[in-house]
């Protein structure tokens, strides 16, 4: 056996051997990375740091069928682009797909966006969006009567990236699906098919399919539902022009047992709405920060003056 | 027992543990919810402000008492502020185009650019200032630019992008803030409806319309 010094003395040496490795070790692997140079980022656009790709779900196609054009942005890593209400700042990457008479274009589906936070001042930007790579899924309807033996799509995209500085990209793309044969089913393209359902999946849940209820007291939105087995429930808000959180977003939610409940308290002014109906929208994100489950909620506020809001407020709600 | 030594191994060990726990931690996610610091509100005084210009002149809110007065947040680089490109509202002739309709509805209305992107070009108010004073000859501005050094302006006006425009009455009264215009082809001037409201003594709606554009980093 050691004497006691000599034990102190063994456990001191084997804890100067773990700084070394520990330093040593962070320090190689710095060395040991390539270093690029510093980016002439004067000379960049948009273009350099998005590539865009497009996906259907089918390869031919039959009228009065249905069927999903997919946008894929993959982006540079450490950019980002931004959710349909993009927060603080930024801008939603914009599409506009000119297409024949008989094809009617949907409303491009955003996919759950990611929660960007940085500390301002004495505040918090927040913004909300997309790292990686995203698909923004438009649906579209080919009429029974649409005759033409190729579907052609001219699409003009543009999209504002940002990482420090932000920069726009912008392309203009010709996409053409061609008809089913004579006698033949539409056919299914399966690449443009899976990259679809992955995409779907991430789309957020009605908030009825969610069995979750929202409904407007006064000037607070309360959201209330389900928490399965997520600890974490926050809100961020759609573009509700005369409708805006009167707290930081994102607000958080309390959860007991398998239940949460959300109040967002709102600034209503009709003054702001635009001439659009007024609303409290958004998304409910349960779980993780990383890949959370997204709900939507949207709910009508009937009122159209400010003087309706008096002590005893509105009264509104989207059912279960 | 060496004690003394013991210790200062045990806090770097500690250290250096901790430092790559963070450095493996996505910062880019903060979770903390921080109250939203008092900033400029619709109806109520703006904050008073002293700035110097890209000619190195002094210029403050006080300076236009009776008048009124649009504040647009600038950064040269922004592709939708001072940066070239067709959603430039400087490079594609929307503000000139301003100019010219604003002096037709109240021709005292003073409007000025600020620049508070020292911390997010990381460069000095005074290399600001010469970069800002080669753009305005560049895309023929005639509105001063006010350099906001330590970005404390922005800070009291709550900026969030650029452009961010705030309008303030001849009483120093906030009465829009948010988007520059509704970014469509001969679409709505939030500025010059909001001028022109005040000119008239009526109310000026909306009050606030989303503000797009490219970050304010006030550090």
């Amino acid at each position: 056996m050691f004497p006691y010094s000599h034990t102190i003395r063994i456990l001191h040496l084997v804890l100067w051997l773990g700084v070394v490795v520990l330093c040593g070790g962070r320090l190689w692997a710095q060395e040991t990375t390539p270093v690029s140079p510093p980016e002439d980022l004067s000379t960049l656009t948009g273009n350099d740091l998005v590539t865009v790709t497009l996906h259907t779900d089918i390869a031919r196609f039959q009228p009065g069928q249905e069927l999903t054009l997919a946008v894929q942005y993959d982006i540079r890593p450490g950019w980002h682009l931004y959710w349909r209400n993009p927060g603080d700042n930024g801008m939603p990457p914009s599409l506009s797909i000119k297409a024949a008479p008989g094809v009617v274009v949907g409303t491009p589906l955003y996919p759950r966006p990611k929660v960007f936070q940085k500390k301002q001042g004495d505040s918090i930007e927040t913004s909300f969006g997309y790292e990686g790579s995203v698909c923004l899924l438009v649906p579209l309807s080919i009429t029974r009567s649409f005759e033409a033996s190729r579907l052609d799509l001219a699409i003009e995209l543009e999209w504002l990236v940002c990482k420090d500085i932000c920069l726009i990209g912008s392309e203009r793309r010709d996409f053409s699906i061609p008809a089913a044969l004579p006698q033949r089913p539409p056919s299914v393209d399966p690449a443009g098919l899976r990259l679809i359902k992955v995409w779907r999946n991430r789309l957020p849940l009605p908030a009825a399919k969610a069995r979750i209820s929202a409904s407007l007291r006064g000037q607070s939105l309360l959201i209330s539902g389900p928490s399965g087995l997520s600890r974490q429930v926050r809100f961020i808000p759609d573009l509700t022009p005369g409708v805006t959180p009167a707290v930081q977003v994102p607000a958080t939610g309390v959860v007991v047992g398998s239940r949460f409940t959300l109040e967002v308290p709102l600034d209503i002014r009709p003054e702001d709405a635009l001439g659009q109906p007024l609303r409290a929208a958004g998304l409910i994100l349960l779980g993780s920060y990383d890949r959370p489950r997204a709900i939507s909620v949207d709910v009508p506020i009937p009122l159209t003056s400010r003087e309706d809001f008096g002590s005893k407020g509105a009264e509104s709600s989207s059912t279960e | 027992m060496n004690f003394k030594t013991l210790i200062p191994a045990l806090l770097v060990a500690a250290t250096a543990s901790g430092l790559g726990m963070m450095s493996s931690t996505n910062m880019a996610e903060a979770t903390s919810t921080v109250t939203t610091a008092a900033v400029a509100e619709i109806g109520k005084a703006a904050p008073a402000f002293s700035l110097m210009d890209t000619d190195g002149k002094k210029v403050s809110l006080a300076d236009f008492k009776g008048k009124t007065v649009v504040l647009e947040w600038f950064c040269p680089t922004c592709p939708y502020s001072g940066g070239q490109g067709a959603r430039s509202i400087h490079a594609s002739g929307k503000v000139g185009a301003l100019m010219t309709s604003m002096k037709k509805a109240d021709p005292d209305a003073v409007y000025l650019l600020i620049d508070s992107s020292t911390k997010k070009m990381r460069t000095t108010a005074e290399e600001l200032a010469k970069q800002d004073g080669k753009i305005k000859k560049k895309l023929g501005i005639t509105s001063p630019i006010l350099i906001d050094g330590d970005t404390s302006v922005a800070k009291a006006y709550g900026a969030k992008t650029t452009p961010h425009v705030f309008v303030i009455d001849g009483e120093g009264v906030l009465r829009y803030q948010g988007a520059f215009d509704d970014q469509k082809k001969d679409g709505t001037n939030y500025v010059l409806t909001s001028v022109s409201a005040i000119k008239k003594g009526e109310k000026v709606e909306p009050t606030y319309v989303r503000q797009y554009g490219c970050g304010v980093r006030t550090n």
